[in-house]
């Protein structure tokens, strides 16, 4: 299991496009975003490979600024997300 | 609604997120983060990157750390974390980290010219402790040098300076951070007496505009450009101007963006002030009551070697300043008019104005910003005093959003190498050993006899290999850095000096760089979060971290091992029976004894459970448990006496325990309040100490005896080499996002080396035509000294002018300093690796 969040700085101007363009990415989501232009993001894929490729990726869409990572975890046990209360 | 541990943790990833971008959280995330227990130890730790100094929390389970996030409660990132962060605790995992001591061996025995065996550490040191007493034997206290770190740990370095100077008698000591900003130090005791800057990282959200004079803030600084970003599109009116010499990422937000030809940043910000002079805009009571005028000598060579034509050839010599009037200085920058700036510089005219003008403008808050396009330069020492210049002229100084700020590349340059002083003209707390008056004050605390420590500077990094390759300085031992890589002049310089059949190399590092395979003996290292530790960051902010997890294998901690070396040598050894008999009691005693285990620095007891936090986690320690004494409060303790008993005021330190609570303090710390703005009366409490008929809210430079800040006027001088006929093109060497320095731990990171593997030559396109090339081509780069073969980019996040290539220098593969040329700045001894001449081909 592995999931971040990033805050991601877009140009304002270039808001709904990033939003977009994120949304097509492996894994990620969208869930927030502000006029002064930061979407906040997560990446949920089983392997920790492909959420580092994705961030990557982010910083060269058009019209961002910069990507912030905000939380990482990392869990090499594959049924760990079968767990809970 | 029933919750897998998936949703608890995707929950508490948003939460977080949310918070840092300042955005209300939906509430059912809230709740559902306030729940989840995800069963790991959480600590703040300090980042292991670069000098802005973000606190990192990390989670460890069953001895690893298995998540990371943006320290929320951090001023510096306030949650943010950058993508080399992400990768953070990746770094102590690469596969072939180092896990026991390898010596050169041939038929048993050390040979230079034999592969590397393991040997125990009692080997290793035993015979690295033979070479050294021969080197002293032979050459005395300077055939003998350490090059160290801004990545140290501040007791690492401290230890370090103790070791070479107390104890070997030796100024060879000097850091990485020579090649970083050691031309940022030099104009800071020029300017203003007393070294670092006296802003902070909340000028960001204060100033109306940003000037990045020879930075990439966007990929070398990602946290601090966020803030800067933000301050950028939120702030009506807020404009940022970018200069470097060909255009980067950091373009994307400039307001204006200058591409200037190398070298001719001299000649721009001598065009400013002489702008703001002519038009009368200079803060005349500011100058009047805080400002010298001075003028320093010209044409002083480029630090090459005394043979080298130029160095004959040059007619000055040092930087002894000359008092001038205000007129003298206003003639002196006179010939930089608009034209002639614009015509040097190839910058248009209104590019330049629209500069000078925001700086001229007394309403508007300026905060500069420079890195290694300042630093790394031979002028660099002239070059950041030129914008001290600007700033003082209009008195844009000590005050929220106003001030000039060089930003370090290192997480501890600031907090080791230069507030410790493990430079080889400096002792602790910006004391240097050419006076007698601070070498005593050493003594005195170090309880040295009389006369211990070397009142000759030693030996700076370029002059180590140059001594190396000469014979001269015969045993080295490099720690916490990749010089090998990161010298210039690889091939005529540092490697035949390591090399050098009489020289006995040591490298301390978890991994084996280009440096370690250059190497006689590998030491395997503790690194990070293996170990307690502290840096200092860009903004004075000290901050500590506690052993989060073991070292692997054999692996130990430079502090370790630089203590350990010490019980090799007696004092006799060391220092000669003459001076021991000055001090009878340390007869027949070790090294290690007489400075380590002083009274001072193993004054304070450790056992396990000393180490906890206020949650009540017990931490490990692992070189406390081995010395039998706190060891790292012990010397951090010690050190604290340079800064409240030593002779200069103004880099006063809280008491070692606050540290682990606070998310670091920015010194001087008195009364335990942090100073975020120097020199100015109601912000910094020196102020009225040195000088108590301060007016509220003025300033006053007390680094230097009257108070007041030197102006000093330094003229546009050519580089030390330029394109010609047959060396057709700018070299100009540096960094890139996804890796860090010289790559010895991002590369080791799959992800990071996959996105970026080798380090291409951006050119502008018009050159490739010309050439024949293709973007991806392979190619020769080539200069006087050596070539390198690469591939060539045209496209990408780099996009040079015509005239010149850009070429990173993390690739171990593609040692870009084959190519460059050993030329530093006569005043700070710095390389400049922004410029040589190269030329291209096809391969």
């Amino acid at each position: 299991m592995s999931i971040c969040s990033l805050v991601v700085q877009a140009r304002p101007e270039n808001l709904s496009s990033v939003s977009g363009d994120l949304s097509t990415m492996q894994g990620v989501e969208v869930h927030a975003s502000s006029e002064a232009g930061k979407l906040v993001v997560t990446i949920d894929h089983p392997q920790r490979e492909v959420c580092s490729q994705t961030m990557m990726d982010m910083q060269n869409i058009p019209g961002v600024l910069s990507s912030s990572l905000i939380y990482e975890y990392f869990e090499e046990n594959p049924n760990s997300d079968q767990e809970g209360d | 609604m029933k919750m897998t541990r998936r949703d608890f943790i995707k929950s508490q990833a948003i939460a977080a997120a949310t918070a840092s971008a300042g955005m209300a959280i939906p509430v059912s995330i809230a709740n559902a983060a306030d729940k989840a227990d995800d069963g790991l130890r959480w600590d703040k730790t300090a980042c292991r990157f670069c000098g802005t100094g973000c606190s990192v929390l990390v989670g460890v389970k069953d001895g690893k750390v298995v998540a990371t996030q943006g320290d929320p409660d951090a001023p510096v990132n306030k949650g943010l974390n950058c993508i080399k962060g992400y990768f953070l605790t990746k770094i102590m995992y690469g596969k072939d980290r180092l896990t026991k001591p390898l010596l050169r061996k041939k038929d048993g025995k050390y040979d230079k010219e034999g592969e590397f065996a393991e040997v125990s550490w009692d080997e290793a040191m035993d015979t690295m402790a033979d070479k050294w007493k021969a080197a002293l034997k032979e050459k005395g206290p300077s055939g003998v040098g350490m090059f160290g770190s801004g990545q140290w740990t501040i007791w690492e370095g401290y230890a370090a300076s103790k070791l070479m100077k107390a104890g070997l008698r030796s100024n060879n000591l000097d850091p990485n951070a020579r090649h970083c900003m050691a031309s940022a130090v030099g104009a800071f005791m020029r300017t203003f007496g007393i070294d670092e800057p006296m802003g902070c990282y909340d000028d960001l959200e204060h100033a109306d505009v940003f000037v990045l004079w020879g930075s990439n803030m966007a990929e070398m600084h990602p946290i601090l450009w966020s803030r800067l970003a933000d301050t950028r599109l939120t702030k009506e009116g807020c404009e940022v101007h970018v200069l470097s010499t060909f255009t980067h990422r950091s373009f994307e937000l400039a307001d204006n963006g200058i591409i200037f030809k190398p070298q001719t940043d001299l000649a721009i910000t001598n065009y400013i002030a002489n702008y703001i002079i002519e038009n009368k805009a200079y803060n005349k009571e500011f100058i009047d009551k805080h400002v010298n005028f001075n003028k320093t000598p010209t044409d002083i060579g480029y630090g090459l070697r005394p043979e080298h034509p130029l160095e004959k050839k040059k007619t000055g010599k040092g930087g002894k300043l000359t008092r001038i009037s205000f007129e003298e200085f206003a003639e002196a920058v006179k010939p930089y008019t608009l034209d002639y700036t614009s015509e040097l510089s190839g910058v248009p005219k209104d590019q330049l104005v629209k500069l000078a003008k925001v700086f001229a403008d007394p309403k508007k808050k300026v905060t500069s910003y420079w890195t290694m396009g300042f630093n790394q330069h031979t002028r660099g020492v002239w070059v950041n005093s030129n914008v001290y210049n600007i700033h003082l002229l209009m008195g844009k100084i000590s005050e929220p959003g106003n001030g000039p700020f060089s930003l370090t590349g290192q997480p501890s340059a600031c907090g080791t190498a230069r507030e410790v002083g493990t430079f080889a003209h400096r002792l602790p707390a910006d004391l240097v050993v050419k006076k007698e008056g601070h070498r005593k004050a050493a003594e005195k605390i170090w309880k040295l006899p009389e006369g211990t420590i070397n009142p000759k500077p030693g030996y700076h990094a370029v002059l180590m290999h140059r001594k190396m390759k000469d014979g001269e300085m015969n045993c080295y031992w490099q720690l916490c850095n990749n010089n090998l890589q990161a010298s210039p002049n690889f091939n005529e310089e540092s490697w035949p000096g390591w090399r050098n059949p009489a020289n006995f190399v040591t490298v301390s590092d978890p991994y084996p760089t280009v440096s370690a395979m250059g190497a006689d003996l590998i030491l395997p290292t503790a690194m990070w979060a293996e170990k307690e530790g502290a840096y200092g960051n860009s903004e004075r902010r000290t901050q500590f971290w506690r052993q989060q997890v073991k070292a692997p294998g054999e692996s130990q901690s430079d502090m370790w091992q630089m203590m350990e070396f010490a019980k090799r040598f007696t004092v006799e050894e060391a220092w000669g029976e003459e001076q021991v008999a000055k001090m009878p009691e340390y007869a027949g005693k070790t090294l290690y004894d007489v400075l380590f285990e002083n009274g001072q620095v193993n004054k304070f007891p450790y056992e396990e459970g000393t180490v906890k936090d206020e949650r009540g986690n017990v931490y490990d320690n692992d070189e406390s448990a081995h010395f039998g004494y706190y060891a790292q409060k012990g010397l951090f303790e010690e050190y604290r006496k340079f800064q409240w008993e030593g002779p200069k005021k103004g880099h006063e330190m809280a008491e070692y325990d606050a540290y682990h609570k606070a998310r670091g303090l920015r010194w001087p710390v008195l009364d335990g309040k942090e100073t975020l703005w120097r020199f100015r009366e109601g912000y910094d409490p020196h102020v009225k100490a040195f000088n108590p008929d301060v007016a509220k809210g003025d300033v006053y430079f007390y680094g230097n005896k009257d108070g007041r800040a030197n102006i000093i006027f330094g003229p546009y001088e050519p580089p030390a080499e330029s394109p010609d006929k047959e060396y057709d093109l700018w070299l100009c060497t540096g960094r890139v996002l996804e890796h860090w320095h010289s790559g010895s731990m991002t590369r080791r990171v799959p992800e990071l080396y996959r996105a970026v593997p080798d380090a291409l030559v951006y050119m502008h396109p018009k050159d490739a035509k010309k050439r024949r090339l293709r973007s991806g081509a392979k190619i020769k780069v080539q200069t006087r000294r050596g070539e390198v073969l690469s591939r060539v980019e045209t496209r990408g996040r780099n996009t040079p002018p015509e005239g010149l290539v850009f070429f990173p220098w993390f690739d171990a593969g593609r040692l870009v300093n084959k190519l460059t040329l050993d030329a530093t700045d006569p005043l700070s001894k710095e390389t400049d690796y922004k410029k040589c001449a190269c030329k291209v081909l096809k391969a």
